[in-house]
């Protein structure tokens, strides 16, 4: 549940309504925004402090949607993600062409 | 501050104190609501510098004018503020946090020391396994031959060609070799003979492995040494005496083990502690990643004095970026230029 929610917009001319803002007396599990304008290369970004159930580490995936039609969302991943998949994965391929060349007896 | 909180920043969100005491002070300008909720912060740090914490209350307190900052360092409990001391002085506060960062008042030995130490033998153990894996291929095949006989041995079978294999060496790789082609490891030598065996030559390749042997270990006493945090404190650099870390680079690692030892002691000597950066402000940038970190804020409930009742807390950002080259809404004829909406709903 969300306690509290705040909008980071790119100018004072671009803003970001809340239909219900959370509070930490009405914290909302869903959270309805509008955004104005809404153009091309544009971004807002909302921070949300979310309270977790007890004994629960990591918050759940949120699902994002939208009432436009003919529109799909795609998730973008952050640059860490991106950078610890390429690494993760080189690493990864290294120690097994490592350990490959160490059995056939060519190291 | 009450022992029953509130407000739980999980460690993945660090700065997550710094993040709701900024929002909480953005808010007193801009939504005076907010300013009744934030009653003061309490960090509590399992294995992380107390210093850390230390600028950061510092930061809390000078910079946002959030008090009171308490903060429980490895279960100790250093600044015990009382619910009616919300206008604590910040000189105090920032006295005693000056005090908190003195080099003598080191983290307690707790998990993560442990987790250090884990982490340092895997990383021990990883490299030994290399050395053995190095040795086991390179002992015993040097420029003279492919077959894994030792230069020495070569020579001493075309000397007495019917003698087998009787050898016994301390190397890794001799034994195998032996294993392999002569299946003994026997010692029927005689003394003067085994000793012209046994004796290395510049070019043999026994030699060559135990150039490696040390290379690689001084590389392990290295790591050893160096680890994954930076040292709190110069006498810290190591969970085990000094001496101990000397012994080993010199008995491995020999010479040149040593002169690298003495390098990175001597690197590890001019790092300046982290103790002494308490008056550069935030810092979480040195938090180290493997330490556990948790920033309690206590907030209280608007229309009573008992702290709002939630456990864990945690910071997501959302964002919205408009990637598809087009203005929206698409539909209609609608210019560019006209005002658009958009809406969209997160569901948690």
């Amino acid at each position: 549940m969300a306690i509290h929610g705040e909008a980071v917009t790119p100018d004072r001319s671009h803003d970001l309504k809340y239909a219900a803002k959370p509070t930490p007396t009405k914290p909302l599990s869903e959270i309805d925004v509008t955004l104005t304008p809404f153009n091309r290369k544009e971004a807002y970004a909302v921070r949300l402090y979310i309270e977790l159930a007890e004994k629960e580490a990591k918050a759940k995936p949120i699902a994002v949607t939208t009432p436009e039609v003919g529109v799909k969302l795609i998730r973008l991943p952050t640059f860490l993600e991106v950078l610890m998949s390429t690494s993760g994965k080189s690493a990864m391929r290294i120690y097994l062409d490592f350990l490959r060349a160490i059995l056939r007896g060519r190291w | 501050m009450n022992d029953a909180p509130l407000l739980r920043l999980n460690h993945h969100t660090i700065g997550g104190g710094f993040e709701l005491g900024r929002a909480a002070h953005e808010s007193r300008t801009g939504n005076p609501e907010c300013v009744r909720y934030l009653w003061g912060v309490r960090l509590v740090s399992e294995g992380v510098l107390p210093t850390c914490f230390a600028s950061t209350g510092l930061y809390l307190i000078q910079e946002l004018k959030i008090g009171p900052v308490e903060i429980v360092c490895n279960g100790t409990r250093y600044l015990q503020d009382k619910p009616d001391e919300w206008d604590r002085p910040c000189e105090q506060s920032h006295a005693w946090l000056q005090s908190v960062g003195t080099p003598d008042v080191a983290p307690q030995v707790g998990q993560v020391d442990l987790l250090r130490l884990g982490l340092r033998a895997t990383g021990f153990l990883v490299i030994c396994t290399v050395l053995a894996l190095a040795s086991w291929k390179w002992i015993g095949r040097g420029k003279n031959g492919a077959t894994g006989v030792p230069v020495n041995l070569r020579k001493f079978r075309q000397a007495s060609p019917g003698n087998p294999c009787k050898f016994h060496s301390s190397g890794l790789g001799n034994l195998g070799n032996c294993r392999r082609h002569s299946g003994s490891i026997l010692c029927l030598l005689s003394k003067n003979t085994r000793s012209a065996l046994l004796r290395p030559t510049r070019t043999s390749s026994l030699e060559k492995g135990h150039t490696l042997n040390r290379l690689l270990l001084a590389l392990a006493c290295i790591t050893l040494l160096v680890g994954a945090e930076p040292a709190p404190a110069p006498q810290q650099a190591a969970p085990w005496p000094q001496w101990v870390t000397w012994i080993i680079a010199l008995g491995f690692g020999g010479v040149g083990g040593a002169c690298l030892t003495a390098i990175v002691v001597w690197w590890r000597g001019q790092k300046q502690p982290i103790y002494y950066r308490i008056d550069s402000g935030f810092s979480f940038n040195q938090v180290p990643e493997t330490s556990r970190f948790q920033a309690v804020v206590a907030i209280l409930h608007p229309e009573s004095k008992d702290p709002y009742p939630c456990d864990n807390l945690i910071i997501v950002d959302v964002d919205f970026i408009n990637r598809s080259g087009k203005d929206y809404p698409t539909s209609g004829r609608q210019s560019p230029s006209l005002m658009t909406t958009w809406r969209f709903m997160a569901k948690l």
